[in-house]
């Protein structure tokens, strides 16, 4: 088992990383709103925990920095939009998804510094045990009146309202989770791959969260677990025909979303419930 | 305009810029004469933007999903990556465009200087934009546009058939966005990030102006583009994304029902 685990630890790390941009996007739309903005988050969390390296923080230190500045920035994001339609707020993130891995990410690493493995042992454990924690964390959240809230709010934002229910303030509580868990994943991914930047393919990162989400199923959260299994198989196939990671992602989304909008996991339930 | 029409906005139709331009190169290097080669062009956008509409937005006219009012939005949103993916930065396609339009502006006026190229572009801006006025004020189509933004019921009731209005609304506005990446490629200057960095600009524009409030997008947009010129003077690396990102957030706090909306051509329905 240890030597299929130390094998596979960079797939498993890839993995947990894709679970947690997965579930960034999934907890808003979970919310009724579509957010882009994921590349956005994940290259601040990335950028603030590079900082906080380059200042000789120990590294645990620097996670949880990385993930406190993510999240913070989403918080003050989510204030901002929790007041403009639908459109308006899908438009908003994709426009700050594009834009803002370019502006934080131009402070380069320090010399020589090649990878952060060394600075935290045994990384991929560590990885799974935090992906592990935080996707218990959001189930007790949606288990709350909060998480209920969420989906009200999702299906009909009026009655929701009529019923006393701060839509504005679920959706900014929703994008700061997001951003938090965008934030994570961006600092596990420098961790990992040392020079690892969102601002080349920031869009392509967005929709990659996106797709996971809504491949795998938004109704529940299981469904960006499906999702993360669904895209990395997809991917490595499509890899053999040269296809781009981009391009699996966006033509499986786009399918899912005409064919398929309930996602793989409506699939699953509805066939469990045809015997 | 597309977007008050439909009632759903479609986040690729700014790739259709890189369509035409693409498509304008490709029939440039197979030897057509330029003027063909534009209008060629400008067909190919129209025509991907039809598809686009087929295959983002219409489905979700049909009939509501899971995903919900979501879905034309996830979807679009997905085909303009897919788009870009498959463009690339459309680079070398910019520069064969610019090339063979100066070259046939030179032919028809021998003693043309380059440096008057953005002035021209300026004003075939212009003249489209004056063109889509009178086809909104003046036509039966337009009307027909006019009267489906304002709602659908009534413009049913009215005779308008809802489908031909989008797809002729979609037609023309896929016609001036591939115009609008030739007119940008032949006569001002290719962005480096190519597709992408156009959709930035032009979804900040709708973001602040209005997805359907064209004059709003349109004030916005050249609001931007001074904004991200001056930003472009200081010389910091990625500038020019900054006034994008500010402005599209400081103004959903300012103006959280968007710039101009008693002319928006949709009521609003802010949540609150």
């Amino acid at each position: 088992m240890s030597v299929w685990a130390t094998a596979h630890a960079g797939v498993v790390t890839i993995a947990c990383v894709d679970l947690l941009l997965g579930m960034a996007a999934w907890i808003v739309l979970a919310c009724g709103r579509v957010s882009l903005a994921t590349p956005a988050f994940a290259a601040i969390g990335l950028s603030i925990a590079g900082a906080a390296l380059r200042a000789r923080w120990p590294a645990m230190g620097a996670v949880a920095l990385g993930v406190l500045g993510a999240g913070a920035s989403s918080y003050v994001m989510g204030l901002m939009l929790a007041r403009v339609d639908r459109t308006r707020f899908t438009l908003a993130t994709v426009v700050v998804g594009l834009t803002v891995p370019a502006l934080v990410e131009r402070v380069p690493l320090p010399a020589g510094w090649t990878s952060a493995r060394a600075l935290v042992p045994g990384t991929s454990a560590w990885v799974v045990v935090v992906t592990v924690v935080c996707l218990v964390v959001l189930a007790l959240i949606l288990r709350s009146r909060d998480g209920a809230a969420f989906a009200a709010v999702a299906q009909d934002e009026r009655a929701a309202q009529t019923l006393g229910i701060n839509a504005p303030a679920l959706r900014c509580l929703a994008l700061t989770l997001g951003g938090a868990l965008a934030g994570l994943a961006g600092v596990i991914a420098l961790l990992q791959h040392a020079t690892l930047g969102f601002a080349p393919h920031a869009l392509g990162t967005g929709i990659h969260a996106l797709a996971i989400a809504v491949v795998g199923g938004s109704g529940d959260m299981f469904g960006p677990i499906v999702g993360t299994a669904v895209l990395g198989v997809a991917e490595g196939y499509g890899s053999r025909f040269a296809w781009s990671a981009s391009i699996v992602d966006a033509t499986l989304l786009l399918v899912a979303c005409v064919a398929l909008p309930g996602g793989v996991s409506s699939l699953v339930r509805s066939l469990r419930g045809a015997r | 305009m597309r977007a008050a029409v439909a009632g759903r906005f479609d986040i690729a139709h700014a790739a259709l810029a890189g369509v035409g331009v693409t498509a304008s190169a490709m029939a440039v290097l197979r030897g057509l004469p330029p003027a063909e080669a534009l209008a060629i062009g400008t067909a190919a956008g129209a025509l991907a933007g039809f598809a686009t509409d087929r295959l983002a937005l219409w489905p979700f006219r049909l009939r509501s999903t899971a995903l919900g009012e979501n879905g034309p939005l996830i979807a679009s949103a997905a085909l303009l990556v897919l788009l870009a993916a498959s463009l690339g930065d459309a680079g070398s396609s910019a520069q064969v465009t610019r090339t063979a339009l100066l070259h046939a502006i030179h032919r028809t006026v021998p003693h043309f200087d380059s440096a008057w190229a953005p002035w021209i572009g300026g004003g075939v801006c212009l003249l489209w934009l004056i063109a889509g006025q009178a086809l909104a004020r003046s036509t039966r189509i337009g009307s027909a546009a006019r009267a489906l933004a304002s709602g659908e019921l009534a413009a049913r009731a009215a005779g308008v058939d809802p489908e031909w209005a989008i797809a002729l609304t979609t037609i023309v506005a896929s016609l001036s966005a591939a115009a609008a990446g030739i007119v940008l490629a032949g006569l001002y200057a290719w962005p480096s990030g190519g597709v992408l960095a156009i959709a930035t600009s032009t979804l900040a524009a709708c973001a602040i102006g209005g997805v359907d409030a064209p004059l709003g997008a349109l004030l916005a947009g050249y609001a931007l583009a001074a904004a991200q010129v001056t930003a472009n003077a200081s010389r910091v690396p990625s500038a020019s994304m900054l006034p994008l990102t500010a402005a599209v957030l400081i103004c959903a706090v300012v103006l959280p029902d968007r710039v101009l909306a008693a002319i928006a051509l949709r009521p609003a329905q802010p949540s609150r």
